[in-house]
């Protein structure tokens, strides 16, 4: 075992970008992720059957798209979106390479997930603020997401979590980030400590991921009494 | 005044829920419409503001047919007609003056700061002065009704419809909100339509009152007849003058 200041001064900076470029691809792509699987979540609760404005056909069919989707393994859908890929960002390699295909993943993911934060907002306070007079986007605006926002918001920590691992996949084919730096070091070079330290690192984003998003949920959650603290 | 023009509502499955009911609403009124559970009351009252379409028959309001309106119109017209639900319907994520604010921003899609003067003066009038910056998880039950008047008061409805406002509360909370209710009608003419299974909230605060079972009317009338002079069955056992399986 060298000793730390000696590794860190070899692998510091290398693993510094790492972290930078898997943080980046992480938060960005999500970015992208929840602008759009916002939209499509929110018009799969608002055109499905029981919905304010239910369109059957077109709730099935957007319901099949994102399942086709969600099924499609990442490693599968990143070669496969290539051409697309490179149309888009001139590049399949790198940090901007991979985001492309980790938006298209990441957003039926979440597109789910919003869809079942709303549903889990109790059904009479959205039919109070109908009964007020409210048009549906007022009603998605103003009731039904600013209610289900604590349920949003722990959902942020699943999304990025999963998004942190597709990077790690992503890794495998050039893409950068800790993922890449654990392959190339810890797989074809042996070096095993490198890969250690990648996996401590991976493991304490994901836990600040996870606390950040819970104090946040229960912060701005007014459901329960806020000295108490939540489940 | 509302008119309820053989109304029918049947939901997938063979439901019938309502099988033409004919109700006439008088302005100033406070009226009550009662039943057992399942008998469609519910249902009869959401057709009344549209949150469920009537299979068939005609919703007419100040002799304005309504039961057809989308859009913008059935937006407005939701607006005269306030509603109030016994799980009190209001959102959990904001607070009690935000709640009373809510009929605001869906009119103007904006809450000016003469609409929270006047939401902090309803919430005045229902008693909760002090609670404008509470969140309904801090509030009992009764306190959270009383909100929920406030917002229903917001817009100045000409109607009030209160569906079993006051079942999930205890004997003092259904006083006062009876008590406020009736206080509304003297004070503003507010026609109030009150949906029950309690004869003793009938009896307390409604002048006419309507049975339902079935979805179906068995009687209607000023209440003072039908407590003196119960002609059926359903009438009688909610009055405990006959037990249920007679
Ligand atoms: N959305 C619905 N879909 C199917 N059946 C319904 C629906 N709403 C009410 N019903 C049925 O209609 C009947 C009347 O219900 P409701 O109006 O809620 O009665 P009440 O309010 O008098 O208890 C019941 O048999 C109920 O199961
Ligand atoms: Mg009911």
């Amino acid at each position: 075992m060298p000793n730390l200041s000696e590794f860190f001064a070899n692998y510091g900076n290398l693993l510094m970008q790492g972290t930078i470029d898997t943080l980046a691809m992480v938060f960005i792509s999500s970015g992208f992720a929840y602008a759009l699987g916002l939209i499509v979540g929110v018009v799969l609760y608002v055109t499905s059957p029981t919905g304010h404005h239910p369109m059957p056909l077109f709730n099935a069919v957007l319901g099949w798209v994102v399942n086709m989707t969600r099924s499609i393994p990442f490693i599968i859908l990143l070669v496969a979106l290539m051409p697309f890929t490179r149309a888009l960002v001139h590049t399949t390699m790198g940090v901007v390479g991979v985001m492309p295909p980790l938006v298209v993943s990441a957003t039926p993911f979440v597109a789910r997930m919003i869809e079942q934060s709303l549903s889990e907002v109790p059904h009479d306070s959205i039919e109070a603020a109908e009964a007020c007079g409210a048009s549906i986007p007022r009603i998605v605006w103003s009731a039904l997401l600013p209610e289900a926002l604590p349920s949003i918001v722990r959902g942020v920590s699943i999304t990025l979590i999963s998004v942190l691992g597709y990077t790690a996949i992503a890794g495998a084919v050039g893409a950068g980030g800790l993922g890449d730096i654990a392959i190339r070091y810890g797989y074809y070079r042996y070096e095993d400590e490198v890969m250690v330290v990648t996996v401590i690192l991976l493991i304490v984003l994901v836990q600040i991921i996870q606390s950040t998003c819970d104090i946040i949920a229960s912060h701005i959650d007014h459901r329960k009494r806020m000295h108490m603290s939540h489940e | 005044m509302i008119s309820l023009q053989n109304i029918t509502k049947h939901y997938p499955g063979g439901i019938h829920a309502l099988n033409g009911v004919s109700i006439d609403i008088d302005d100033g009124d406070i009226f009550g419409i009662i039943g057992i559970s399942g008998a469609g009351k519910s249902t009869l009252v959401r057709c009344v503001n549209l949150l469920e379409r009537p299979t068939s028959g005609r919703v007419i309001v100040d002799g304005q047919d309504v039961t057809d309106l989308t859009g913008a119109a059935l937006r407005a017209y939701r607006r005269r007609v306030a509603m109030i639900f016994q799980g009190f319907g209001l959102l959990l994520q904001k607070t009690a003056l935000d709640n009373v604010c809510f009929p605001f921003l869906a009119s103007k899609g904006r809450i000016t700061d003469d609409d929270r003067a006047k939401a902090k003066e309803l919430l005045a009038r229902v008693g909760l002065a002090d609670k404008a910056n509470s969140y309904p998880s801090q509030l009992s039950g009764g306190q959270q009704q009383r909100v929920a008047i406030a917002r229903a008061l917001a817009c100045d409805p000409e109607y009030i419809l209160c569906d079993e406002a006051t079942s999930a509360l205890d004997p003092a909370s259904t006083q006062l909100i009876l008590d406020l209710l009736h206080q509304i009608n003297k004070e503003t003419g507010t026609t109030i339509l009150v949906i029950t299974h309690s004869m003793d909230v009938v009896e307390r605060i409604c002048n006419n009152v309507t049975v339902l079972v079935h979805g179906r009317v068995v009687e209607q009338g000023p209440v003072e007849r039908i407590f003196a002079d119960p002609q059926d069955e359903t009438t009688k056992a909610l009055l405990g003058r006959v037990s249920w399986n007679a």
